[in-house]
């Protein structure tokens, strides 16, 4: 490269306590106002679930002056919750990627990242990016890892005046970790493209996690009674040694509608191109065997009016049908038909059919055309 | 951290200069002062800041956090690829391979449809400042020579009508004026884009039928090297 220089204002990193504040004129609530001290930790918590939360200088990470905050959970089954955040109070708008290090005590513990700008704060509703498992995809281990978030994720919350960094601990269980140096930079140091395009595909959801799909986008059954669709994740069965699969529990009467999505797209945002891919791949398998249903994909306008566009049958794809062991199904993209690939707005599991059943479903990925399926597209319609 | 040191520079260069145009009829010292001081100014003030957008060494995303991709009305079409070839790149080993198929006739309007390649500048929700800069810069050969383009930008307005303010046909920009089946530096002097410079939003390859004969054609363009320079 024979280019002279890169924008330095791209490298620069600061720290939470040199980011700019809050605008002159931001309304706190006095309890806001007495509480928003930046840098300040805290934590919320319906018992049986507690937490544990201070700074500790015990641990240190090697070349590092600063002083980890320490962070203990226990979080039992639902409605039960706890979570804990750190105070911002800052204008994050200028910067792209918000960075920190993270090092468990066993390793695997888990949470949910989100934010509360100074309005959401208010209902205490603050907006998830889903699983630690989207930026760590092999989890919070016993060494320092650092954590790349670009602050576009955090879809929502108005990053001119956010409140606090929230750590939700939606996973039963109890874990430990430490997380330090928490920085935010003008430079994107995360290039999810390039990312993507090496590892060949998109993995939407393992479903081991979150609610939320590894896009962070929402993902949830749908139903029009008297038809009836329940979704929840389950240990057992699953693919793998670890984590979860989706869990399915339908009943489909000769009226209404069921079943289950994901988006692809950010709820009044963004949608997602899948231009350059292939195929979806996802393995499925159910309770007695038989279970029958239809894969269908929308794309921006079919997001509009609420349907989807079906590529056929399950049985198209698995001429024995859906039995009680796992099968890969795999669908081409060209059978959806012409849709707007480049918005894309979510992937559905329909049951069409009078009755009732469980599916289980795991490991929903996309494949990406290769260069060479690329050019023999182009040439083909030559 | 050069950049910075650059425009502290060109900051210094210019403050200097207007201290010798405000003091020069009043003191031939200092006059002399500037004139002995000058050559030691001057390899500052030569040196211009170069901002890359796009180097194509990565995915399709460009270095600023910005998506990049093809646009098509059918029935014309686009591609966009990756090309890994060290011995044809520009720099580096990667440049950008931009097929289209620009038809005219069918699609709305009975007018061909479109097709072209953009490049957001940065990530979803912010606006690129482009006021330092003067020139866009980029890299450019075609298969056959005959290829013809033109260069879209468009700022917060453009990107909510979905279009962009055009150049002239790429040949005006090159030092040749058209395009070879050689690497060739196309300078585009950013006020032929009659936008925000404080917010850009996208840089856009334009395969016009306005630009090529008959309003359709197909061809291959390689780019390389997508910048912006401060003079």
């Amino acid at each position: 490269m024979t280019l002279l220089l890169l924008s330095a204002t791209f490298a620069e990193a600061v720290a939470l306590k040199d980011v700019p504040p809050l605008p002159e004129g931001t309304v706190l609530f006095e309890g806001e106002q007495k509480f928003a001290q930046r840098g300040r930790i805290g934590g919320f918590a319906l018992k049986p679930s507690k937490y544990g939360v201070y700074a500790d200088r015990r641990v240190r990470r090697e070349g590092s002056t600063a002083e980890p905050f320490y962070i203990r959970y226990l979080k039992t089954p639902d409605p039960s919750f706890v979570g804990v955040y750190i105070i911002i109070v800052g204008d994050l708008s200028s910067y792209a990627t918000m960075t920190f290090w993270i090092k468990g005590a066993k390793g695997g513990e888990t949470f949910e990242l989100g934010m509360n700008d100074t309005v959401s704060n208010k209902r205490e509703d603050a907006v998830l990016v889903g699983s630690i498992h989207r930026y760590l995809p092999k989890g919070v281990t016993t060494e320092w890892q650092e954590v790349k978030i670009p602050l576009e994720d955090f879809f929502g919350p108005d990053l001119i005046r956010v409140y606090s960094l929230v750590f939700n601990f939606n996973e039963e269980g109890t874990g430990e970790f430490w997380i330090e140096g928490l920085s935010f930079h003008k430079e994107p140091m995360v290039d999810r493209e390039a990312e993507l395009a090496s590892r060949g595909e998109l993995l939407l959801d393992d479903f081991d996690h979150s609610a939320l799909n590894l896009l962070g986008r929402k993902a949830n059954a749908y139903k029009r009674l008297p038809s009836v669709c329940a979704f929840s994740g389950v240990t057992e069965p699953r693919r793998g040694s670890q984590g979860r699969s989706l869990r399915l529990d339908w009943t489909k009467e000769t009226t209404g509608w069921c079943g289950y999505y994901t988006l692809l797209n950010q709820i009044d945002g963004e949608y997602f191109d899948l231009s350059s891919y292939k195929e979806v791949r996802f393995w499925v398998r159910g309770l007695k065997g038989g279970e029958t249903f239809e894969v269908g994909m929308a794309d921006k306008s079919w997001l509009t009016i609420g349907d989807s566009v079906k590529a056929g049958s399950i049985e198209k794809y698995l001429p024995k049908g859906v039995t009680t062991k796992w099968q890969e199904v795999v669908i081409p993209l060209s059978d959806f038909g012409k849709l707007d690939w480049s918005q894309m707005g979510s992937f559905v599991i329909n049951f069409p059919t009078p009755g009732q059943g469980t599916l289980f479903v795991d490991d929903l990925r996309f494949i990406r055309k290769t260069q060479q399926d690329l050019l023999k597209e182009w040439e083909e319609h030559s | 951290m050069k950049r910075v040191k650059c425009q502290m520079s060109l900051r210094g260069v210019k403050r200097r200069s207007n201290l010798k145009t405000r003091l020069l009829p009043a003191s031939l010292t200092l006059a002399v002062a500037m004139t002995v001081a000058l050559p030691f100014l001057l390899p500052a003030f030569a040196e211009k800041v170069t901002f890359l957008i796009d180097d194509f060494e990565g995915g399709m995303s460009n270095k600023i956090g910005g998506k990049a991709n093809t646009y098509v009305q059918e029935p014309s079409r686009a591609l966009a690829l990756l090309t890994k070839d060290k011995t044809q790149a520009h720099g580096g080993e990667s440049f950008l391979t931009l097929k289209y198929d620009k038809k005219a006739k069918g699609g709305p309007y009975d007018s061909g449809g479109w097709c072209g390649y953009y490049t957001i500048l940065g990530p979803a929700k912010r606006y690129f400042d482009a006021t330092a800069y003067k020139m866009l810069t980029f890299w450019v050969k075609g298969a056959t020579g005959e290829e013809n383009f033109v260069v879209g930008m468009a700022d917060q307005h453009w990107e909510e009508v979905g279009d962009s303010v055009k150049s002239e046909p790429i040949g005006k920009y090159l030092s040749v004026r058209r395009l070879t089946k050689e690497w060739q530096k196309a300078e585009i002097p950013l006020d032929t884009f009659l936008v925000d410079m404080k917010k850009l939003v996208s840089i856009a390859v334009c395969f016009e039928g306005s630009v090529l004969p008959n309003g359709e054609g197909k061809g291959t363009v390689y780019i390389d090297d997508i910048a912006l320079e401060s003079e």
